[in-house]
């Protein structure tokens, strides 16, 4: 082999061995195969009874694709997409004859009337009750979208998403993973699990949703806040840069940042928010106006009421009768776990990232 | 010490700065990948939402402007609770007629802000629509963005927390699908949004206010003493401004809005020599201030808010690194061939010079992208341009200086945008499954 051929073909083959791991790139840009703009997360998680809505309206497209003996009596079909569904008109033990051999459903129920069910059913696609629904206990449902008032019996599991246009009354120890809302009202009994949430009224056991926060008290009746030798005004806020607490029937005007933690004593009022980098403690019968915020946890005692949203990066204690927003003025409790209590009214949205449950 | 200890001293400084920055892409990656994503505001649905005035400054903007109205209209926060301020700064185009326009139809609603004097430039213009707003937030996109439905809720959903000065989302490419450019600034934008930026949040370090898909709080605003309309880059300005102050500014990965990268190289590398200006002349404002350790900042925030600023400082640090290394070898410095050096050099090659890659692929990977990781290696492209570029900004004597008289003036990126309106359709905000 001559000299010159010797480099051109060392000089070749280094220049395809460079190029090798280009060829992907190469290719990807002659022959683009990715190169859609990112899909926007449109639907964010705040809109919580976004697949309830979106359920309702894909079964309603394809129910009126059918012919019209299937929108008489009960009848057992295919949705236009071939989806097996039934719909029951008159009697549930027609659901009998459509249960698998081990008793589960894997059809779209379609419930026409009030139905009361035996418990213990596994459906594995959606029900959809168009009228009262009475879930039987130890039921497993994938989704209910249900018209008017639902019932979940107790130790029932929803494995997605569960809406009622009507009150939502779900019975102790029932597992709620996804989506639960509820256009009036919710209604938790104990030891109920649960990831999201929202209605006007979201309540534990009993208790009344508030219209407004409880009215103040003569001014005289409250103390003036010390500001602490380590704190400074920013904007509307007061910064205070150590560990705080606030003495027992304290008045505090506009918003209140503390770098460390902060103990809110019982009878305090707050004319604004308040934020905690580190846990954040409220007595009984405090009266916070605005957000309730924490880098780290937040308890809030019994009898305490919050306007604004109560948002933690840790876990959220929701004491007996403490309410959270208002029917008029509805916020969001936001937090990586929530607890509440028995008699806890929160208006709006409950969010967990790892799991709520009410316990007493 | 000889010339050449000098400048092999000077060399390893230049080392030290480099493999400090390899260390911050590492961390930012790693966090990305195994630390807790932090979103602590993401998830409020429903509260008492504040006043909201929405401002777009706008120059030329003939091309995109109504998109961004009518998108800004189809907002679903509550509509008797903002108002949209298009702030028009001596257009010559049809851009003030569109907007008269929009007015005219959704009196009320569109209350447009016209400037025919005072100083040039998106700082002044924001500096006279504040002082003529009462509303108690302020949300800030350029023209050519199109944000979703839902996308104002979630700026404004962080200001509920007092201690929250300025919230920011996330820029993504609607054109990418022009020229190599438009992918690479893809990457890049995948990168320095979904690792960098969420990393800062996740780690609490300062995620920075980018003034074009974002929002600041009037308290916290008038705390700091208002837009500086002699800065060039009033977003990263008021960025140090809040955090020195003691504000927090946030960042939501996952406020996103569409926007429009640059389809060629001399629009992209004017683009980036005045963020380059602009972020040098913030390094000269508060680079020293930071450096004072305020009480308030953990040690953790100073360092991450001074390498922030010396970001665009870095390029003419490396070339100056490539010029002094080829001065040595012709010096005859002896190269020590003990085991260490070779396994620093070594490591520096594979996993260092590669930092920034792997930031872009592991965001790309996040955001569950499939194929245009494959362009990866060309980005080594763009680094080589933005390189030569940001040195020239970062050489030049505006970068460094004080603003002359009259202050900064509109540096626009070209629009590319035939009508009014997306082009190429980028996906509904309804669109598509969850990522």
């Amino acid at each position: 082999m001559s000299e010159p051929l010797a480099v051109a073909l060392l000089l070749l083959g280094t220049l395809g061995w460079v190029a090798l791991p280009l060829l992907p790139a190469v290719l990807e840009l002659v022959r683009p195969t990715d190169v859609d703009p990112l899909v926007m997360v449109g639907r964010d998680n705040a809109d919580i009874s976004r697949f309830a809505r979106h359920f309702r309206e894909y079964a309603m497209a394809n129910l009126t694709r059918l012919p019209s003996e299937a929108l008489r009596g009960d009848y057992f079909g295919k949705l236009a997409d071939g989806t097996h569904f039934v719909r029951v008109a008159r009697l549930t033990h027609v659901l009998e004859r459509g249960a698998l051999p081990d008793g589960s459903h894997d059809r779209v129920v379609i419930l026409e009337h009030p139905t009361e069910l035996r418990g213990h059913e596994r459906f594995r696609l959606e029900v959809w009750a168009k009228a009262a629904f009475h879930g039987g206990p130890a039921a497993t449902y994938r989704a209910v979208l249900g018209e008017t008032g639902v019932r979940l019996g107790a130790r029932s599991t929803v494995l997605r998403w569960v809406h009622a246009t009507g009150v939502l009354d779900v019975m102790p120890e029932c597992r709620l993973f996804g989506r639960v809302s509820s256009e009036r009202e919710i209604r938790l009994g104990d030891g109920v699990e649960f990831q999201r949430m929202g209605a006007p009224a979201v309540i534990v056991g009993q208790g009344t949703p508030p219209s407004a926060l409880p009215a103040m008290s003569p001014a005289a009746s409250y103390a003036v806040m010390d500001e602490p030798e380590r704190s400074r005004r920013l904007g509307d806020h007061l910064r205070v840069e150590t560990d705080w607490y606030l003495p027992p029937h304290t008045l505090v005007e506009g918003h209140l940042v503390v770098a460390g933690r902060l103990h809110v004593s019982p009878g305090v009022r707050i004319r604004g928010s308040v934020k905690a980098h580190g846990p954040l403690e409220v007595d009984q019968g405090a009266i916070i106006e605005g957000s309730v915020v924490s880098r780290d946890g937040i308890r809030l005692g019994a009898g305490c009421a919050v306007g604004g949203p109560v948002i933690a990066e840790g876990t959220i204690e929701i004491g007996s009768g403490t309410s959270v927003g208002t029917l008029v003025t509805p916020t969001t409790v936001t937090g990586r776990r929530v607890r509440l209590a028995p008699g806890v009214v929160v208006c709006g949205h409950i969010v967990t990232e790892e799991g709520g449950v009410t316990a007493a | 010490m000889t010339p050449r200890d000098v400048v092999a001293l000077a060399l390893w400084v230049v080392v030290a700065i480099l493999v400090i920055y390899t260390i911050r892409h590492y961390i930012f990656t790693l966090n990305r990948v195994f630390g807790r994503h932090r979103q602590p505001y993401v998830d409020i649905g429903v509260a008492d939402w504040p006043v909201v005035a929405v401002f777009v400054p706008c120059h030329n903007e003939e091309r995109v402007i109504a998109g961004m109205l009518e998108a800004l209209l189809a907002s679903d926060y509550p509509a008797h609770r903002y108002h949209i301020v298009p702030i028009d700064d001596r257009s010559t185009d049809r851009t003030r007629a569109i907007i008269e326009d929009f007015a005219t139809r959704y009196p009320g609603r569109v209350r447009p802000h016209l400037r025919d004097e005072g100083k040039p430039g998106k700082a002044a213009a924001l500096l006279d629509a504040t002082s003529r707003s009462d509303a108690e937030i302020f949300l800030v996109f350029d023209a050519d963005y199109l944000p979703g439905p839902n996308l104002l809720r979630q700026l404004v959903a962080p200001f509920l927390d007092p201690e929250v000065g300025a919230t920011m989302g996330r820029v993504v490419p609607h054109n990418l699908n022009r020229t190599l450019l438009t992918r690479l600034l893809d990457l890049e934008r995948s990168g320095g949004y979904q690792v960098d930026q969420q990393a800062r949040m996740n780690l609490d370090l300062i995620p920075q206010y980018g003034g074009t898909v974002g929002g600041v709080r009037r308290t916290a605003l008038l705390d700091v003493g208002n837009w500086d309309d002699d800065s060039l880059a009033e977003d990263t300005d008021m960025t140090y401004r809040l955090i020195l102050r003691g504000w927090r500014v946030v960042y939501q990965n996952r406020s996103e809005c569409y926007e429009e990268v640059p389809e060629t190289w001399p629009t992209r590398i004017r683009q980036i020599q005045r963020w380059a200006r602009g972020h040098n002349q913030c390094f000269r404002r508060y680079g020293f201030r930071l450096l004072r350790f305020p009480s308030h900042l953990r040690v953790g925030q100073v360092l991450d808010g001074v390498l922030l600023l010396g970001v665009f400082a870095v390029a003419p640090v490396l070339l100056l690194g490539w010029a002094l290394a080829t001065a040595l070898y012709f010096m005859g410095y002896p190269v020590h061939q003990g085991i260490i050096v070779l396994f620093a050099v070594a490591s520096y090659a594979t996993l260092g010079n590669f930092a920034a890659f792997f930031e872009v692929a592991t965001a790309a990977r996040l955001d569950g992208s499939r194929n245009r990781i494959r362009l990866l290696p060309f980005l080594a492209l763009g680094f080589l341009v933005n390189l030569l570029a940001i040195s020239r900004a970062t050489l030049s004597r505006r970068s460094w200086l004080k603003v002359g008289p009259g202050g900064p003036r509109w540096e626009k990126t070209e629009r590319y945008r035939p009508g009014n309106g997306p082009r190429n359709g980028p996906p509904s905000a309804d669109a598509g499954g969850p990522r």
